[in-house]
């Protein structure tokens, strides 16, 4: 994990667009490079471009739902750090899948700043300030 | 000459003596073998339709035509905490309590004078239990067709109702279950928006101090919070709109000027999208019994569900009409009412997913992206139609645009 330096950037997908916003902002603020999708099919295309060290993705979307989004990116780049966001309990169905599939983790909405930041610190550690 | 006809009186006598004994030996070789055999045919046969009443596993009796007890089988018997026997000559007063015996001599006399056969579902208290028992009751008719009493199969069907019982408390459960998590969900999401938005700001604020302070964006972090919250109340409003009881402010209500004016209400949006709206309203359309508020509610729903579908713009027709209920028409009121008004919406959007069309009216089931539709407008139309006693139905086909069918009796509402 060392081995990523400030040129890998986070995308953070999301529908929502003012939570999109917001954790994009978070984010940021700490000094990491941030990118946004606000749908499975943008997200995708932001993968083919490469240069990214970390996936927030919410579980509901408007084309397709993240595990099967997932499971596109992890075709494309199998080595894709991927931690799930969900309004969902961890006992929903596709929580599970997505973590049978290999998400990292599943971050619960509502959930704070440090919580969310300390997730990034561990995937990312040196990325940030 | 006395002498002799005595002789020939006695003589005759005899012969006649001897006569009857020859014929009582006769018939004692010649017909008794085959009344033992009938006898024993008829011993055979009872033993062979005893073997087969016994082994039934349903209980069997049979009564004359007084509901008086003359047979049954072990099964029966064994319920009762009699023999077999012991029944003959009893009747329903000796076993069950009154009322019970009361409601079984009336089905009895029912079925004698109808000569129908009748299925019966009858629950009672044993032991402290409720059990069911369903029976068939027939009339049993002499050769000439007279009736002259009842026979009756039943069986313990509690088993199979406590597992009705338990299916439908898990269906409800389990749509509960779904409620709770469609609505934790939806909440959620809200509540992330609004816990990191304000510790953000509380951050920065105690990083930057008060003399650094941004203001815009200050201001644009605490927007994003009155927003979720709004979107917490525009959720908790809809839910109390699935609590709230049946409201319906009923007046004469012209379906069409209702639809005419909702569509002013949402011309701007109409137009902003690009949609074309066609009419076909029915020029004689029944004046119904309707709260024209919520209708409006219905049809604002509809066509902003249509508009949404069709972001590139397309047509949507909306047509009305009426018709008179049939047999094959569903619903009591439905069929009650003197006339049925018809109302459509089809558009020309992206339609609606086959396996997304059971679930169209379940609350916090949305096809839109999140944000942008709560989920739960098409249920809440669910339930203002079925308050005027009518029926929605959605069809679609994927890509080729959706059609909601609205029908509502036009009379007959004083009966809901």
């Amino acid at each position: 994990m060392n081995a990523l330096s400030k040129k890998f950037k986070i995308l953070i997908v999301e529908d929502e667009e003012d939570m999109c916003e917001t954790l994009s902002k978070i984010l940021r603020d700490e000094g990491y490079n941030v990118v946004s999708a606000n749908d499975a099919r943008e997200a995708i295309a932001k993968v083919k471009e490469g240069g990214l060290g970390l996936i927030f993705m919410d579980i509901v979307l408007p084309d397709m739902n993240g595990v099967e989004a997932y499971k596109v990116i992890k075709k494309i780049n199998p080595e894709t750090t991927m931690v799930m966001i969900t309004g969902y309990l961890s006992e929903h169905l596709l929580v599970k899948e997505a973590i049978r599939e290999g998400a990292y983790s599943c971050l619960y909405k509502p959930f704070g700043m440090e919580e969310f930041l300390k997730v990034v610190k561990k995937i990312m550690p040196g990325e940030g300030k | 000459m006395v002498q002799s006809t005595a002789l020939a009186m006695r003589k005759i006598k005899g012969f006649m003596q001897k006569t009857r004994e020859l014929a009582k030996a006769e018939v004692k070789a010649r017909i008794a073998p085959s009344l033992k055999k009938a006898e024993d045919a008829l011993r055979e046969n009872e033993a062979k339709y005893r073997t087969l009443l016994e082994n039934l596993p349903q209980r069997v009796f049979l009564k004359n035509k007084d509901s008086v007890y003359m047979s049954c089988n072990e099964n029966y018997a064994r319920d009762l905490d009699v023999r077999p026997d012991e029944i003959v000559g009893k009747t329903d007063y000796d076993f069950f309590p009154r009322k019970l015996a009361e409601r079984f001599r009336a089905d009895d006399k029912n079925i004698m004078e109808s000569g129908q056969i009748e299925d019966i579902e009858q629950s009672y208290i044993q032991s402290g239990k409720e059990r069911f028992v369903h029976t068939i009751k027939t009339p049993i008719k002499e050769g000439n067709g007279n009736i002259v009493g009842v026979l009756g199969i039943s069986w313990d069907i509690t088993e199979r109702k406590e597992m009705e019982r338990h299916l439908i408390d898990a269906e409800k459960l389990a749509t509960v279950g779904r409620l709770a998590a469609g609505i934790a969900h939806e909440i959620n999401n809200p509540l992330a928006s609004i816990l990191l938005n304000a510790q953000m700001l509380a951050h920065t604020i105690k990083k930057e101090g008060r003399a650094a302070a941004n203001t815009k964006a200050h201001v644009n972090t605490l927007e994003k919070v009155e927003r979720a919250v709004h979107r917490c109340k525009r959720i908790v409003a809809g839910l109390l709109a699935f609590s709230r009881p049946s409201n319906l402010q009923l007046e004469p209500t012209n379906t069409n000027k209702v639809i005419e004016e909702t569509l002013e209400d949402l011309e701007k949006q109409i137009k902003t999208r690009n949609v074309m709206v066609i009419k076909h309203f029915e020029k004689n359309l029944p004046i119904i019994m309707a709260d024209g508020q919520q209708l409006g509610e219905v049809f604002s729903n509809l066509i902003m569900n249509a508009c949404e579908a069709m972001p590139k713009g397309g047509q949507l027709r909306i047509l009305t009409g009426f018709q008179t209920p049939d047999t094959r028409t569903s619903g009591e009121a439905m069929r009650a009412a003197g006339e049925i008004i018809k109302i459509e919406f089809s558009d020309t959007g992206k339609g609606i997913p086959e396996e997304a069309l059971s679930r169209i009216f379940d609350p916090f089931f949305t096809t839109k992206g999140r944000g942008k539709g709560v989920g739960l407008g098409l249920s809440i139309s669910y339930g203002i139609i079925k308050e005027h006693g009518g029926v929605i139905e959605a069809s679609s086909q994927e890509g080729k645009g959706a059609a909601f069918i609205i029908r509502i009796p036009a009379k007959g509402l004083d009966s809901l």
